[in-house]
């Protein structure tokens, strides 16, 4: 962890300064993007054409680090590719697209066109993602990703939460569905926790609490995967097991895929050279959406 | 009238055109006026409507003078590079003069309008780059591999010999199914919106099968049935459907080759000597 390098420490920061400030100027949503500064729209791993123009695929290309200065060298070999912006418009025209983005209905993906939904309520039930039309229910009885969590009616007591996701049908299947809540604890500290709500196969959590990673099916030297293990699509409804009334939270949701090869197996397998020890082959793609907040 | 067709004929003209509007503004750039700046009250008036086309008014009186006083700056700079060479061996400036010379020669290529007679000549030639591709409706039922395991063909097939069974067969049945997230049911998809949403696999055997129930098809989602509803051959259009694609299509073309036969021609003007050894120590 780097302190400050992370959305998610913006997100608890923006809670701190509230309670400072009265608002929370940090009340972000998200978007994924290239950053690539080529023109190109090259967001999958195996058609990366680099983070700059003149890094192009070639069996040198991994030496070219993407800065060298006197603060440091960062290897371009240290990135993945990425990525897209989500929106969930009412319609594809430009007047609901921006209404979209000012309500923060948008998620990010790191590349793969994965469907998402994220929904927080008062009284979500497992039956709910049983529905055929869960998106219809989470409208009607919650809030989508990027809006406030409503005040709780008489009788509920706890935040539940609708989430689910789609995989892309050209990429990895899916290995689960996170819940990463940032709250802040008695004496104003910012806390964080990733919750696993809910994941392929029947793989169980353990005793130190985590749940087994998926497992990779990814032939480096080829370049290629099968999807024989994760799932297609994953949905759940999570009820927040430590919810405390009277601090605030920020609850987004994180969609996370099977390892695929990287965009480093690709150029390692199309040019048929080998990449120094430490270089990533794999990696594991994934969505995040805007947050859900809630404010006591 | 062949010759004026020629790119590098046409090039010719028009730098002869350049040189005369250049030798009848050249006091302005004369040795005696080099170390002189003169802003005229047109150029002022240019300036004015600029500022005015960006911010939807006039300028006042000190945004004027602050934008004529941007202009002297500018000119005097400008000067001043040229004077220390600054616009020779700098990548930047190279890649917009190269792409002015190859702007210009394009521009001159579109200068006449294509006819009736080079468009259709051009659409008959390549009649299959138009086509119309096919569409096709369908609804499907949904089997999820996750929730299914290796029982799941033999689920496809069951619901498939039932709605196979009964009379009449029914048109949509995602119920017999899992979940899906997308929908299911599509009117008139092409195959690249078909395959943008179900992957490649999917699109390529859905436009293979008959009318009615059919499957199981695989996809990247998991195993489909599908009922095959309307569909729309794919068709080659008339021209007038497509004339505008096409009158795009034949000028890109033609920008294109008066592009490239400008440079041959200046190409072979010149002697090019590329060091063979260079490339082999490289890598």
């Amino acid at each position: 962890m780097l302190q400050y390098e992370y959305a998610r420490t913006g997100l608890q920061l923006g809670l701190q300064l509230e309670r400072e400030v009265v608002v929370n100027p940090y009340k972000f949503g998200m978007i994924g993007s290239t950053d690539s500064h080529t023109g190109l729209a090259t967001a999958e791993e195996e058609n990366f054409f680099g983070k700059h123009s003149g890094t192009e695929p070639s069996p040198v290309r991994y030496k070219h680090p993407m800065a060298a200065t006197s603060n440091g060298r960062y290897e371009s070999w240290d990135m993945a590719s990425s990525g897209y912006a989500a929106v969930w418009a009412t319609e594809n025209t430009r007047q609901a697209i921006f209404d979209a983005m000012l309500r923060r209905e948008t998620y990010a993906t790191t590349g793969p066109r994965m469907i998402v939904r994220f929904f927080g309520g008062w009284g979500f039930t497992a039956a709910d993602a049983a529905n055929r039309l869960p998106a219809n229910i989470g409208y009607k009885r919650g809030v989508p990703m990027g809006a406030d969590l409503p005040p709780a009616p008489p009788g509920a007591d706890v935040p539940t939460f609708l989430v689910m996701g789609l995989k892309d049908p050209l990429s990895g299947n899916l290995d689960r569905i996170q819940i990463v809540k940032g709250w802040l604890d008695g004496e104003g500290e910012r806390r964080e926790k990733v919750y696993d709500v809910v994941w392929s196969g029947d793989r169980e959590i353990g005793s130190d609490g985590k749940l087994p990673p998926v497992g990779n099916t990814v032939d480096v030297a080829n370049a290629s995967w099968t999807n024989t293990i994760g799932a297609p699509e994953l949905i759940t409804v999570w009820r927040d097991p430590d919810f405390d009334p009277g601090v605030p939270a920020v609850y987004y949701a994180r969609v996370i895929e099977i390892p695929t090869p990287r965009w480093t197996a690709y150029e390692a397998a199309r040019f048929g050279i080998t990449l120094p020890d430490g270089v990533p082959m794999t990696t594991q793609e994934r969505a995040y959406t805007s947050p859900i907040w809630y404010t006591p | 009238m062949r010759l004026l067709r020629d790119p590098l004929v046409q090039f010719g003209l028009l730098g002869a055109a350049l040189l005369l509007v250049y030798a009848l503004t050249a006091d302005l750039y004369s040795p005696d006026s080099s170390r002189r700046i003169e802003i005229s009250a047109a150029e002022i008036e240019f300036l004015a409507a600029q500022w005015e086309r960006q911010w939807q008014r006039p300028p006042t009186g000190q945004e004027l003078e602050a934008l004529v006083e941007a202009r002297v700056r500018e000119e005097v700079l400008y000067r001043e590079a040229l004077a220390v060479g600054l616009d020779r061996n700098d990548a930047v400036v190279r890649r917009a003069m190269v792409r002015k010379m190859e702007l210009l020669s394009q521009d001159l290529a579109l200068l006449a309008d294509p006819t009736d007679r080079e468009l259709r000549a051009f659409f008959e030639e390549r009649q299959e780059e138009y086509r119309i591709p096919p569409r096709i409706s369908f609804s499907h039922v949904y089997f999820n591999p996750d929730r299914r395991g290796s029982s799941i063909e033999d689920a496809a097939r069951r619901v498939l010999a039932d709605v196979r069974a009964e009379v009449p067969p029914p048109v949509r049945a995602p119920e017999r199914g899992d979940r899906f997230m997308l929908a299911y049911d599509y009117a008139l998809l092409s195959p690249q919106e078909v395959q943008r949403q179900f992957g490649s696999d999917f699109a390529g055997a859905l436009f293979e099968l008959a009318p009615g129930w059919q499957g199981p098809v695989p996809s990247g989602y998991g195993i489909h049935l599908v009922y095959i509803g309307d569909r729309v051959e794919s068709r080659l259009p008339k021209f007038a459907e497509v004339r505008q694609e096409v009158v795009a299509d034949f000028n890109r073309m033609r920008a294109d080759r008066a592009r490239d036969a400008l440079y041959e021609g200046l190409r072979e003007r010149y002697e090019v000597v590329i060091d063979a050894e260079a490339p082999k120590t490289l890598f």
